[in-house]
């Protein structure tokens, strides 16, 4: 079984039983003597109705986000931005569009991947202080999901394997230089400032304390049989898992508060989602705050200063506290609402996300990316 | 008649777990899974009797439930899809039991961004793990068609849900 159908499996699990087959025999026989006496047009009306009586009787729940008020003393001592200004990434000649994946706690570091429209001719492309590289990871459709301040940059793609197969593989890339991790269907999802090095090995959780070191495998705490993702290590070595597994630096597995998934973490903060809505847990004191609603649970990005970046409940984007939020809009109006972000920088002020454009003619959905610029 | 009736239900009994969920995966709400599975069940009753003498219930309903869910989305128009990707059904995200949700959250709107076609390929290859010609029998569609209905799927998810596309890369394509 594949990770991703673990998570298939994992949303199937929240489906409940429906039809009813007595309604369904019912509708049947109707169908069947209306034919008899050929009044065929009105069978499909009888049935469409015997369908929507059935799922009207089920209640809507409703959102009841139990916010909690912040502080008086916020730990956010930084002046919230009051605007933040959209541009389009630079790309290389000839390209159009690209997806960036990664940023740096710095924001002078990002990467991703160019899309020339052809999946043939997909490459990764690293921009370091606005300067574009063009790197060669190992494998097949290679994507950056990390980096670290001094451009270190971790990243996932895949490759056959003795079998035939084709299976993930993790590596590391810092001064223009692939090293491939070590370990069999990794994939690495985040590196500090350590150059410690989190993600997967063969499905479970795994960290490599160097480029060149052994995967050590993480223990899962009591009571939690697969893990379905390694999020990210914050710079005191404390890693962060779905679902709700925080791992002390020396890989003790622990758990985050009842009620509360986390997404990001930096700086002892973790973003994610609570009570329905997006929500900040703070580490150091072990307070959940909602984010009042603005913001969804998917997906959230936390920045060193506690500002987390997330979507709205329509798809647009937000730079939000508990008190304060800020739109992230796109750079052109007629952009399309829908995306993602990538990365956020410590100070909040740098932020990279992607668009996705549905192509005119065809099946195409291209990216846009976008970097916002806060102050 | 009557032992027609209860093959139906002993089969309805067996397989209606299965079906539920795979219809929660195209739709990714519960009133929408209602529909599709109570009006495969209609159609599945209506031929019951012929499947029941020969033919393959399993295989028909499976067909049906897909067939009907890409030919009531195309009934729509492009707007109302584009709308309804914005609303992501809420979860109850309180407690173990929820373990995972944000992740099931993330897969339920990237889902969203797909078109049905696509959305039901990828349900048809990496939850009900069938192979490219099953998939295509099931959908009524050439083999090249799940082939690019596969990459599309994996062209819009690099863009949107990056983590998900890698896992989808590790059993599939090229």
């Amino acid at each position: 079984m594949t990770r991703l159908n673990l998570i298939m499996n994992s949303l199937a699990e929240e489906a409940k039983q429906y039809g009813d087959t007595e309604r369904a025999l019912a509708s049947a026989r109707r169908r069947r003597s209306l034919r008899r006496v050929a009044v065929s047009a009105s069978a499909t009306v009888a049935v469409a109705s015997v369908v929507l009586g059935l799922s009207a009787g089920l209640p809507d729940t409703e959102v009841t986000a139990t916010a909690s008020k912040p502080p008086p003393s916020s730990p956010v001592a930084e002046q919230f931005p009051g605007a933040c200004v959209a541009a389009r990434l630079p790309l290389p000649a000839g390209y159009r569009y690209g997806a960036v994946s990664a940023g740096d706690p710095t924001g002078r570091f990002m990467a991703g991947q160019l899309d020339p429209g052809d999946d043939s001719r997909r490459r990764p492309v690293f921009w370091a202080d606005g300067r574009i590289q063009l790197p060669s990871p190992p494998g097949l459709d290679p994507g950056f999901t990390d980096i670290n301040s001094r451009g270190a940059a971790v990243g996932t793609s895949t490759v056959r394997d003795t079998k035939g197969q084709l299976v993930t593989t993790a590596w590391y890339f810092h001064n223009g230089k692939f090293t491939t991790l070590k370990g069999e269907r990794a994939a690495a999802s985040a590196i500090n400032e350590q150059g410690v090095i989190v993600g997967t090995v063969n499905m479970a959780p795994a960290r490599w304390r160097d480029v060149g070191a052994e995967p050590e495998i993480l223990s899962l705490p009591p009571g939690v049989a697969d893990l379905l993702e390694v999020h990210g290590i914050d710079e005191d070595g404390s890693m962060l898992g779905i679902p709700r597994v925080l791992w002390h630096p020396d890989g003790t597995p622990g758990r985050l508060p009842a009620g509360f998934a986390g997404l990001d973490i930096r700086h002892r903060w973790v973003s994610g989602s609570a009570s329905r809505s997006g929500a900040r847990l703070d580490l150091r004191t072990g307070r959940v705050e909602i984010l009042d609603g603005q913001l969804q649970g998917v997906s959230s990005l936390i920045s060193a200063n506690g500002w987390v970046a997330g979507q709205a409940k329509d798809g647009t984007f937000r730079l939000a506290t508990p008190s304060r939020h800020l739109d992230l809009a796109p750079p052109d109006r007629d952009m399309p609402a829908h995306g993602r972000l990538a990365f956020i920088s410590d100070d909040g002020r740098t932020i990279g996300g992607v668009f996705g454009e549905e192509e005119k003619a065809g099946d195409g959905y291209r990216a846009i990316s976008v970097v916002w610029r806060c102050s | 008649m009557l032992d027609d009736d209860d093959g139906l239900r002993e089969f309805v009994r067996l397989r209606l777990g299965p079906l539920s969920r795979v219809a929660y995966l195209l739709t990714g709400d519960h009133h929408a899974a209602e529909d599709l599975v109570q009006g495969a069940l209609v159609k599945l009753a209506g031929r019951w009797g012929k499947l029941a003498r020969g033919g393959s219930p399993e295989a028909y309903v499976r067909k049906v439930l897909y067939h009907d869910h890409v030919s009531a989305w195309r009934r729509r128009t492009r707007r109302a899809s584009e709308v309804a990707m914005g609303e992501v059904p809420d979860r109850a995200t309180e407690g173990d039991e929820a373990a995972g949700v944000v992740l099931r959250l993330a897969l339920l709107q990237a889902l969203a961004k797909l078109t049905p076609k696509q959305r039901a390929v990828l349900v048809l290859r990496f939850f009900e793990d069938l192979s490219e010609l099953d998939a295509a029998e099931a959908l009524g569609c050439s083999v090249g068609n799940v082939k690019s209905q596969t990459s599309y799927a994996l062209r819009r998810l690099r863009v949107l849900a990056p983590e998900l596309a890698v896992l989808m890369e590790e059993k599939t394509l090229i």
